[in-house]
């Protein structure tokens, strides 16, 4: 799993309406995604060895992945499982009863002619409101569905030639339909973002675009009764999907809003309608990819050979105990219970095992939330490979706590203990003498020197320059080698400087 | 064991020398199968048919069909004959496994000889629908009868789908042979052929490695020459199978005893039961099976078998099925749509010919270019009325059509379920699985014992009449390859829908699922207005039975089975 990025949640600039010559447009977003299941097996052949990132080409191929003739589908239970998590987490509901539907075309990466889906009864359906842009407003869930992946056309890489990859045929999926509820591109970024992290942190799905492992279809229209509706397709990244968002909302406000008596004769292009597009990221502009009346009959049907799907209580009840902490609820309890702000929950969520890592540490020191920021390009699992124990940690918490030693020395020994030193704090503190100067009569010597051998800079604090104030104190933890504590450094300069006025 | 090993490894000697003549010769049909029952098989090298059973040396029996003779249907997969379905799309298809069927057979001792002939995917009732050639009824030249078939006023139709298996067992090229039953594919052919065709309650016998027609429908059938093999082969066939999601479990079949157990009354009612007495058996006769079309032949040997088996003791019980008369043209919507899809992987890319010569031909022919590829392929690889039936199926799923057709017909399914349901003494457990209780609604189903108009079985014909002509039938076939003759279609009834009404009696069972078994009772004479005027040919009854009860029909159906052998012999 990959770090996530952190999220600047801003209420203020999610929603975006658009200014045109005659009225203010509200832009009317919905999106589906598709989200590999983080399983081994695919979702009907559970035996189907599938690694991540895959191996070469059709490699990872059953008989049934393949359709042999005479082959059944078998359905995966760690597959059912996953969604059951996933609908959960999404704060859907997961239904007693669903079943699968085949959706049929004919496409060389669809070895059977046909998906398993599912269509009328799905695993999950959003009866309440996901608080996907938490705390903005809800984006409501409609839908969440099991189903296969297909194969992997590959056009263009050898010529005169379309490959296809097995290895993705009946990899299991998730399909989340949003209902219409997101009025941006930015918005529809931040809950894509947020979607990643909740699937990843649940363990459901790796949600990573580059690969694959999360798939995005865009709906946009402009107001939201009426509007034409038109997909976008295609679009394998955040950036793509922004910048085709917005080139879309442009285009079709000025379609609306153009004179459609000066539209050139023969133009299509000038007219808003129901169709499905690509985007060109050169260009920064949409293009048609397939218009409604192409659009093909899924002639959809009951796939009756996987049964029926249903669900007992204690199924689910066991299955969604297993859900891990989920991102909302972690960053709200952080805030809460040790008082962190959204950049250290950040820092901390973004690293496997460092939020569980830095519970053990308060309950080790028992003390208010104390913050030692840790590189943030340390590539470490706080899970596997903790840099230092749980102890040492607590040791130079407490050490400051107890005014041992500054912090500025307090990073000095953990910097040590990185290096391998196993020693807790206070053993280091003493073998090194790092214990803190606290002798008033010492530092009231140094003040005085301090400022007295530098007059020219005492000239300046009393012109009013408040920054000489720290450059003083600097100097006086500069002389003692960091051990003077810098409270009573200052608490003692402030003091002589004050009387010298 | 009614077997006789050595008799066995005769018969498969014969085949292996049939193949070996057949590759020498080059003949489409080996000469020892005059009646295409078997399928040829060239790819394959003879050496490798030892491997097909466990073979036992020593004469200890190693399982329960140890050395018995077993043809199966060529569209369940092996790995030591290729698979065709009958189609030119799988004219090569060599399938890299075994289909469960097949495994269990062999692990049984079951000596596999071949693969029978059939309509293309299962899909017609006369085995003329295929790549291979039409399969031969073997019956007017079995036991003293015209001794190879040329004549072709002798030719009549095996039935379909399974008729090469069905003729195999009549003409003792094989003792056993599976086929498929997706709405009377086997029972049909044994009416006509005059042997048992067993359809299992759906779910009973593993489907992984039956290529599918229609999945929901789709079992897997014996056929033999008396119940008593069937029986025996049944009883290794019925096995849970973990890849097909659609059988039965092991604890499945227990919860479905102990439903079918309840009433100790009734247990000790059938204990007794045997092939000559069966006092106490309450059999019903749907009185929705004396239709016009019914052969006045056919109703004279129903009337028999009724009359023979309450002379066994069993009371004759007149019941309803009200929603008959919907089945078949509900079965031809469902069964078309399933196959519509279930067809959709023969694209002639991963599966099937390329027919890239016939392919360059089109271009050439028309000169308009590239043709669409699929669409090439499909209108070479599939044979006419496979066609027919993915176009059917196709409209049918379409979104303008669905709601008019294939929802309307799986209502028609779900009430013939329920008229079934309202028939039977025993309750359907399929009802009770689903709500997923067992001992908690058992009494819920428990159903009265005073027996009310309630009864163990139904009894009713196989098929209207004997078997056609194959001339009749390959009317059908005829009438598909010549496109401009709708103006004589008009004047009398088409020969596919005629066709489509041999399935009258057997597509009920089908669409509810329930056991039923066609049972030989003696032939009728030939009314086809022909010069064969004295032949007879042999004709069934049809037993069925509520979900699960298999065993309780293969006893009755042995009863049946005697009387009008013992019939046969005064």
């Amino acid at each position: 799993m990959s770090a996530i990025k952190p999220l600047r949640l801003n209420p203020h600039h999610l929603q975006q309406l658009f200014q045109g010559r005659h009225r203010l447009w509200e832009p009317v977003i919905g999106l589906e995604l598709h989200c590999q299941l983080h399983i081994f097996g695919k979702l009907f052949s559970p035996e189907s060895r599938r690694t991540s990132p895959p191996f070469a080409p059709n490699r990872q191929v059953t008989l049934v992945d393949a359709a042999f003739p005479g082959v059944l589908p078998r359905l995966n239970a760690d597959g059912l499982a996953k969604a059951v998590q996933a609908v959960t987490a999404l704060g859907g509901q997961v239904q007693t009863v669903s079943r699968f539907d085949r959706k049929q075309y004919f496409y060389p990466d669809l070895p059977t002619g046909y998906q398993i889906t599912q269509r009328g009864q799905p695993i999950g359906l959003g009866a309440t409101a996901a608080q996907l842009l938490e705390p903005v407003r809800g984006i409501r869930i409609e839908q969440i569905q099991l189903e296969q992946d297909t194969a992997k056309s590959i056009h263009g890489a050898v010529e005169g030639a379309d490959l296809i990859d097995y290895n993705r045929a009946g990899v299991a999926l998730i399909e989340i339909v949003l209902a219409p509820d997101i009025r941006s591109a930015r918005e529809a970024v931040v809950v894509i973002r947020k979607l990643q992290e909740l699937l990843r942190a649940a363990g459901i799905s790796e949600a990573r675009m580059d690969e694959g492992s999360l798939r995005c279809d865009v709906n946009v229209s402009e107001d939201r009764k009426g509007g034409i509706r038109v997909e976008l397709k295609n679009l394998n990244s955040l950036k793509l999907i922004y910048h085709a968002i917005q080139a879309e909302i442009t285009r079709h406000i000025t379609i609306l809003e153009s004179d459609p008596a000066s539209a050139p004769a023969g133009q299509t292009e000038q007219r808003l309608q129901q169709e499905t597009r690509g985007f060109d990221p050169v260009r920064r502009s949409t293009f048609r990819l397939r218009s409604k009346e192409d659009a093909p009959d899924y002639r959809y049907m009951p796939d009756t050979d996987v049964p029926v799907v249903r669900l007992t209580p204690a199924y689910v009840a066991h299955t969604t105990a297993a859900i891990p902490e989920l991102p909302d609820a972690r960053r709200r309890r952080l805030h809460t219970e040790y008082g962190l702000g959204l950049a250290d929950c950040h820092g901390l969520m973004s690293q496997s095992g460092a939020v569980a890592f830095f519970e053990k540490v308060q309950q080790a020191t028992q003390l208010p939330a104390t913050h030692i920021g840790l590189d943030q390009d340390m590539r470490i699992s706080f899970d596997t490979h903790p840099p230092v124990s749980v102890k040492q940690l607590a040791s130079i918490l407490t050490a400051i706590e107890q005014r041992l030693i500054s912090g500025k020395i307090g990073k000095e020994i953990l910097s040590l203990m990185l290096n391998g030193d196993t020693r807790d704090a206070f053993e280091l503190i003493e073998a090194k003498g790092l214990r803190q100067v606290t002798d008033n009569q010492l530092i009231q010597t140094m003040c005085r020197s301090v400022v007295n051998n530098n007059p020219a800079e005492l000239q300046k604090y009393r012109a009013g320059k408040q920054r000489i104030f720290g450059w003083f104190v600097g100097q006086i933890i500069k002389e003692t080698k960091g051990k003077a504590s810098p409270t009573l450094a200052k608490e003692i300069l402030q003091k002589y400087l004050d009387q010298l006025k | 064991m009614e077997f006789n090993r050595n008799q066995a490894s005769l018969r498969y000697g014969s085949r292996r020398s049939i193949v070996n003549k057949a590759q020498q010769s080059g003949l489409a049909s080996p000469p020892s199968d005059p009646y295409r029952a078997f399928v040829p098989n060239p790819s394959r090298d003879s050496d490798t048919l030892p491997q097909t059973g466990v073979q036992s040396t020593d004469g200890a029996a190693r399982g329960p069909l140890d050395g018995v003779s077993i043809g199966i249907k060529d569209n369940i997969c092996t790995t030591d004959f290729r698979t065709t379905c009958g189609s030119p799309f799988l004219q090569d298809f060599q399938s890299p496994y075994n289909a469960t069927a097949v495994k269990l057979i062999r692990q049984a001792g079951g000596l596999i000889v071949g693969k029978t002939n059939l309509d293309e995917f299962g899909m017609g009732s006369t085995s003329v629908f295929s790549t291979h050639g039409p399969v031969i009824n073997p019956v007017p030249f079995l036991n003293g009868g015209s001794a190879s078939p040329s004549d072709p006023s002798l030719m009549y139709s095996a039935g379909g789908s399974s008729g090469g298996s069905a003729a195999a067992v009549a003409a003792h090229l094989c003792d056993i042979a599976l086929g498929t039953d997706t709405g009377g594919s086997v029972r049909l052919p044994a009416s006509y052929c005059g042997i048992v065709g067993f359809k299992p309650s759906y779910g009973t016998i593993s489907r992984w490695g039956v290529v599918a027609f229609a999945n929901s429908l789709d079992t897997v059938g014996i056929l033999a020459r008396s119940v008593g093999d069937t029986q025996k082969a049944f009883d290794v066939l019925a096995q849970p199978d973990p890849n097909d999601p659609t059988c039965l479990t092991r604890e499945h079949r227990q919860t479905i005893k102990k439903l079918h157990h309840q009433s100790t009354k009734l247990n000790e009612l059938r204990a007794k039961w045997t092939s000559t007495n069966l006092s106490g058996c309450r059999i019903g006769i749907p009185k929705e099976y004396l239709i016009e079309e019914l052969n006045e032949n056919v109703t004279a040997t129903w009337r028999q078998g009724i009359e023979y088996l309450r002379q066994l003791g069993a009371t004759i019980v007149p019941v309803s099925c009200p929603h008959t008369r919907y089945a078949l043209s509900s079965y031809y919507i469902l069964a078309p749509a399933e196959a519509s899809s279930n067809l959709a992987r023969f694209n002639g890319l991963a599966y099937g010919e390329p027919f890239t010569k016939e392919m360059e031909a089109m271009q050439r022919s028309d000169g308009s270019g590239e043709p669409t590829l699929y669409g090439a392929q499909r209108a070479l690889g599939f044979g006419a009325e496979v066609k027919r039936r993915i176009l059917l199926g196709t409209y049918v799923l379409t979104a303008g059509a669905y709601r008019d057709y294939f929802v309307q017909a799986q209502k028609v399914r779900r009430l013939l379920k329920q008229d079934f349901n309202s028939l039977f003494q025993l309750a359907d457990p399929l009802a009770i699985l689903e709500e997923g209780g067992g001992d908690a609604i058992g009494d819920a189903i428990r159903r009265p014992e005073d027996g009310g108009t309630r009864v163990d079985v139904l009894l009713t014909p196989t098929a209207i009449s004997h078997a056609p002509t194959l001339k009749s039938a390959a009317g059908a076939l005829d009438h598909t390859s010549d496109t401009d003759t709708n103006a004589d279609a008009s004047a009398s009834v088409s020969p596919i829908l005629a066709e489509y009404v041999n399935d009258v009696m057997t597509v009920p069972a089908s669409l509810a699922g329930i056991p039923a078994i066609s049972v030989n009772c003696g032939r009728i004479n030939v009314t086809d207005g022909s010069p064969t005027e004295k032949l007879q040919l042999p004709i069934g009854l049809q037993l069925i039975a509520q979900y699960g009860d298999d065993t309780t029909l293969l006893t009755i159906a042995s009863a049946l089975e005697t009387t009008f052998k013992g019939d046969r012999a005064t």
